[in-house]
């Protein structure tokens, strides 16, 4: 089985700032992917499947839920 | 079958609120008015979720959530943390405490129900995943699984290990329809199930019309082989009496002893196997043998003389190790 350090968490926030904060707390412990937007989210997602997905509501572009 | 949630709060109107809006949704609830009476009814009741205060006489939620989470029994029961008590350091400690989630009072019903909902559901998930993963593996192997990365690999150097091959199902395939074909193979594997759980034996494999069980490895069965001579029996008994509804069944079995290596293969469609020079003996036997009867090795022999009538059948040469004495087994001495 997954070792829990090898598995990946999906960030997804248009606040770069946030991002930063997040992946200082994350980065000892999980394998990050960063995404600024729902599509580019989809698309990393489709490529580097996440384990888990911490996602901001409020986007610019689009509802990110969709 | 309505989820039971388990509600340990002392305020009366919170117990108020909680019931009615859980009732609503169709929930059974039973209350607890502090940790202790709530740890009393869990030695009566099985909730499928527990909501938590954490502010209580007796024992508050922490030490609650804390020994329900130490008992074997309770562990899997989800506890959501539904306090007053807001401050991260709460927070986090009812997290490492081994809840599953948090919610500030006053609490908004929607939310609360949409939590509630999405803890249940993941609990279903969580307990479908175990009876699968049980259902292919040991519980002992299932659990190394689960904490361990690599590989899973022992050695058992007394084992058992019988094969058992339907004779003539070839023909009789061809004869029958798919659906036929299956739920007959089911009705004779499942048979054969029933009998390795009942003798504490453990089932290896089906390979086409042939069924593979061990014997002596993590169950430690200590009288594995006897075991394993009265369930042969009990098989070529249980094929008999099919019989008559698909024509001349009958079952070729071999069955030896020794050391095997015994562990799990793949990352998909897993299963725990065993191999080395024992199981292709085993296997041997079976395929030398004779319809009906259950062709067994020297040392089978040996261990069983007394207990079981056994009849000499001759010597096989087998690959690579020569010529060996071989015997039926027979039914048990009086």
């Amino acid at each position: 089985m997954k070792k829990l350090s090898d598995c990946r968490v999906l960030l997804v926030d248009d606040a770069k700032a946030n991002l930063d904060i997040l992946v200082e707390g994350l980065k000892p412990d999980h394998k990050l992917s960063l995404a600024l937007n729902g599509e580019m989210a989809l698309q990393i997602a489709a490529r580097t499947p996440p384990d888990l997905v911490l996602l901001d509501i409020n986007d610019a572009r689009a509802d990110r839920c969709h | 079958m309505p989820s039971r949630i388990l509600i340990i709060d002392d305020a009366p109107a919170n117990i108020q609120t909680l019931s009615t809006i859980l009732k609503e949704r169709g929930y059974d609830i039973n209350i607890a008015t502090d940790g202790r009476q709530g740890l009393e009814l869990l030695e009566r009741i099985r909730p499928d979720l527990i909501l938590l205060d954490i502010m209580m006489p007796e024992m508050d939620g922490f030490e609650t959530c804390r020994r329900i989470k130490a008992s074997t029994t309770w562990r899997e029961i989800p506890i959501v943390f539904l306090t007053a008590k807001t401050d991260t350091g709460d927070i986090v400690r009812a997290f490492e405490l081994g809840a599953v989630d948090y919610v500030a009072k006053p609490f908004n019903a929607h939310e609360l129900l949409a939590r509630v909902n999405t803890h249940l559901t993941l609990a279903h998930l969580h307990r479908e995943n175990e009876r699968l993963l049980l259902n292919v593996l040991p519980a002992s192997i299932a659990n190394k699984l689960k904490q361990q990365v690599g590989i899973i690999a022992d050695r058992f150097d007394d084992a058992s290990v019988l094969f058992a091959d339907i004779v003539a199902f070839t023909p009789l395939s061809a004869r029958l329809s798919p659906t036929e074909l299956v739920e007959s193979l089911n009705r004779v594997f499942s048979g054969f199930d029933e009998l390795a759980d009942y003798h504490n034996l453990e089932k290896i494999k089906t390979i086409g019309d042939s069924y593979m069980v061990a014997g002596g490895l993590i169950e430690q069965n200590a009288d594995h082989l006897a075991a394993m001579a009265t369930m042969a029996l009990a098989m070529h008994e249980n094929v008999r009496k099919l019989d008559s509804e698909f024509g001349n069944l009958s079952l070729r079995i071999g069955l030896h002893v020794g050391s095997v290596i015994a562990g799990v293969i793949g990352i998909r469609k897993f299963i725990y196997d065993v191999w080395g020079d024992t199981v292709n003996t085993a296997s041997r036997l079976e395929s030398h043998g004779a319809p009906g009867r259950t062709h067994v090795s020297e040392i089978v022999f040996e261990r069983l003389q007394g207990r079981f009538a056994l009849e000499a059948r001759g010597t096989i040469e087998l690959k690579g190790r020569g010529p060996m004495n071989t015997y039926f087994l027979g039914a048990p001495t009086p």
